[in-house]
């Protein structure tokens, strides 16, 4: 399992904003459909909010399954509670915002 | 004979960053936003005393009415005038932007500041040196110090999803060494809180105290979707003012909302701020 620290993606430390928050998305996008294993490390990082995590982490789990992703990607908060609750967080509402969007398609399946 | 210059007058003595501070700030808007093409005054000669934070609302219109309406305030100082030199409200006056050339030599104020939304790497370096990196301030722990660095990276991270505006972000502070006090204020100037609320709820949200109330409670947000799941930032400032003896303040449009241990305070203004005030204050930190 490679590691590639947030720092290194997006090319600052700041990790604050959605658009970055995206940029990760897509770095661990692209190595989930190579195939890889990927860690994600918060080393280095100087500020992470909710909003990061939500577009990079939250992303993830609203795209892919828990199975998937439990398996695949590692995340490191570099043993920061705060940044470890974000994380959490974003999980809880990226895969019940899946687990909702799929709930949505089977309603309106069934109303056709 | 030239006529003479409009004038508006705040008569207040004390002018403190509640809703009644901001109401003075915007019936100044109000005022201002009736010229065009003109100088106006903004008579505070008889203020003794006004909390620095106003200064973020109080720049931020003065700002709005040169760039929308190119009316340009001349302002009477009194007593206060101490406070905007020492917190950087002089420069921006004068032109000089966010480079303040007069010192704070009591070490209270953090300075006045604007950013644009994209500075998010300016603003925590701001948040950083100008705002913890104040000698004020060297008895606040660490810990307390990175967390609250944070929650103000996640307010400003909120105005870029939902302000719908590029004009930039106001953002000022003061530290009340013998209250123990802290107090952090946002302003940005975009649509505010009950727009993309209404949208969202398709109606069912109709006003501008609701719509705040709705902002920071449960996992509500009107995010795109494509930027992942939201609703965390404001949920996550006001349970963290809850836990530490705090209040956060929000204006947007007409409301007003106060909220502080565990209720929330609701006010309604005469007249709408034409944009969005985040006020964050911490006690006994």
């Amino acid at each position: 399992m490679s590691t590639y620290r947030i720092t290194d993606i997006i090319d600052s430390n700041v990790a604050i904003s959605p658009k970055k928050g995206l940029r990760v998305f897509d770095f661990v996008q692209q190595e989930l459909q190579k195939g890889n294993n990927v860690t994600i490390s918060f080393e280095g990082v100087t500020n992470c909010t909710s909003a990061f995590c939500n577009s990079f982490i939250g992303k993830l789990f609203m795209t892919h399954s828990v199975e998937i992703l439990n398996s695949n990607l590692s995340i490191d908060t570099v043993g920061n509670t705060r940044w470890q609750s974000k994380v959490e967080s974003a999980t809880t509402l990226g895969s019940n915002k899946r687990v909702q969007d799929s709930l949505k398609d089977s309603y309106s399946s069934l109303s056709v | 004979m030239p006529q003479a210059r409009p004038v508006f007058n705040i008569n207040d003595r004390f002018l403190e960053a509640d809703n009644r501070g901001l109401a003075r700030i915007i019936d100044f808007y109000r005022f201002a936003s009736a010229y065009s093409n003109t100088w106006i005054t903004l008579d505070l000669s008889r203020c003794q005393h006004m909390d620095a934070n106003l200064c973020a609302p109080l720049l931020a219109v003065i700002e709005l009415v040169k760039t929308q309406k190119r009316v340009r305030t001349f302002m009477e100082f009194g007593d206060i005038v101490n406070v905007f030199y020492r917190n950087g409200m002089m420069s921006h006056l004068q032109g000089l932007g966010n480079n303040n050339e007069y010192e704070d030599e009591r070490e209270s104020t953090i300075p006045l500041k604007k950013f644009d939304q994209a500075d998010d790497e300016i603003f925590c370096n701001y948040v950083a040196k100008d705002f913890f990196g104040h000698r004020g301030l060297f008895k606040v722990p660490k810990k307390i110090k990175d967390a609250l660095a944070e929650h103000y990276a996640e307010i400003f991270t909120n105005v870029g999803i939902h302000a719908r505006t590029d004009l930039p972000v106001y953002c000022c502070g003061q530290y009340f060494p013998q209250k123990n006090v802290l107090k952090f204020t946002l302003v940005d100037l975009g649509v505010g809180f009950l727009t993309p609320i209404q949208e969202k709820t398709t109606g069912g949200i109709d006003n501008d105290n609701d719509a705040i109330i709705w902002a920071t409670s449960d996992f509500n947000t009107t995010k795109d979707e494509s930027l992942g799941p939201g609703g965390t930032g404001l949920k996550l400032l006001k349970e963290y003012c809850y836990k530490n003896n705090g209040s956060l303040h929000i204006c947007s449009g007409k409301g007003f909302v106060n909220m502080l241990n565990n209720r929330a305070l609701e006010f309604r203004m005469p007249h709408p701020f034409p944009g969005s005030i985040i006020n964050i204050i911490i006690r006994k930190i």
